[in-house]
């Protein structure tokens, strides 16, 4: 039950020149947007030239399942675990690039949770690769000297947690 | 006008993204220009709105397609950027640190948490170098062994120089009462709290 009547709609355009209509009690949300708002920004689309209309797609999928709201407690603990379950659905991406495109999007418009969410998926699915294996993944050259290599794995014999 | 501060803002972000350092333009230019971006494919009004001879358009194009295939390793980087600080185990942090340069860098300046293990010698500057901004760090001997390790050098430093440092633990290493005075007088001058000082083990000199 959401009340689209009474809240003010915000219309943001992606990079890509596609508009969309949020609430803005869901897209405040986006510390970037609430700023906006904040400095009375907001009366025209607000342009976000570096997020796709893919990619806006989904970060609004994911603020409007989060600006949901429980009615009681026993609803907020059913609310609680429906929220988790989709946010391991929401990161199980079928393009690793939209993850990245999804880290990047939180991070401009800085979206806490979400930025979490999608760096966490990000750094786990590194997680016991080897230096090579993580080179690989994000298609990285090694631009280390054998000298500095070695010098690097000599300190990190003396050094980790 | 309140639209034109939007603008400002958009645009704002999009140079911060866009911006790259200039000495890795020859190794974008060799390595990661992919086909579709070659210079056919950008708007003629570069070329049309002068004249330009033949070389000095090739020149504008080139420059131009770098551009783009830096904004790609630029957002990129501010991936990297947003995701490794989420990495918080010791051993995939060392695999983070000899993938490049650049993870070696971010590495560095997000790692919180260090065990320095003395018996390795470690050197006092490259810890400073390296890990600048140490939460925790415990400096670790062994046993009932004698370290060439100058510790009260060593305490002296570590109290000036790592600001964010909120956790100190020593093991295995003979500390001295002038050692934890200064430890303690640090504390008060800056109001930062050192934590834990556990295990000690007290001999007089």
């Amino acid at each position: 039950m959401s009340s689209s009547s009474s809240s003010k709609m915000i219309e943001l355009r992606s990079s890509d020149g596609e508009t969309f209509h949020v609430e803005e009690t869901v897209v405040l949300q986006s510390e970037t947007i609430k700023q906006m708002i904040d400095d009375d920004c907001a009366n025209a689309a607000i342009p976000l030239p570096n997020v796709t209309s893919m990619t806006l797609a989904k970060v609004i999928e994911y603020i409007k399942k989060h600006a949901e709201k429980p009615k009681d407690d026993d609803d907020k603990k059913v609310a609680e675990e429906d929220l988790k379950k989709f946010d391991a659905e929401f990161v199980k991406v079928d393009q690793e690039s939209m993850l990245f495109d999804l880290v990047r999007a939180a991070n401009y418009l800085n979206i806490k949770s979400l930025l979490d969410l999608t760096c966490q998926a990000v750094a786990d699915s590194i997680k016991d690769l080897s230096v090579e294996e993580v080179r690989k993944k994000f298609n990285i050259q090694n631009d280390f000297t054998p000298e500095e290599e070695a010098k690097v794995r000599k300190e990190n014999a003396w050094a980790f947690d | 006008m309140s639209p034109g501060k939007i603008i400002h803002h958009g645009i704002y972000s999009l140079t911060e993204t866009l911006r790259a350092p200039p000495k890795s333009h020859g190794k974008v230019a060799r390595e990661r220009i992919p086909g579709e971006l070659s210079p056919t494919t950008y708007p003629e009004r570069h070329v049309a709105r002068d004249e330009f001879t033949q070389r000095q358009v090739a020149r504008e194009r080139r420059e131009m397609s770098l551009g783009i295939v830096e904004d790609q390793m630029c957002s990129m980087d501010t991936v990297f950027n947003c995701v490794i600080p989420y990495i918080q185990n010791g051993e995939d942090r060392n695999s983070v640190s000899l993938v490049c340069h650049k993870w070696n860098e971010i590495d560095g300046f997000t790692r919180k948490h260090v065990i320095m293990h003395m018996r390795y010698a470690p050197t006092l500057s490259r810890l400073f170098k390296r890990f600048l901004f140490l939460v925790s760090l415990t400096l670790k001997g062994i046993k009932n062994t004698k370290t060439s390790i100058d510790l009260p050098q060593w305490i002296r430093e570590i109290a000036i120089k790592f600001t964010h440092l909120k956790s100190l633990r020593i093991r295995q290493l003979v500390i001295r009462d002038s050692d934890l005075e200064l430890l303690a007088k640090n504390q008060d001058t800056r109001e930062r709290p050192l934590n834990h000082v556990d295990n000690i083990e007290k001999q007089s000199r």
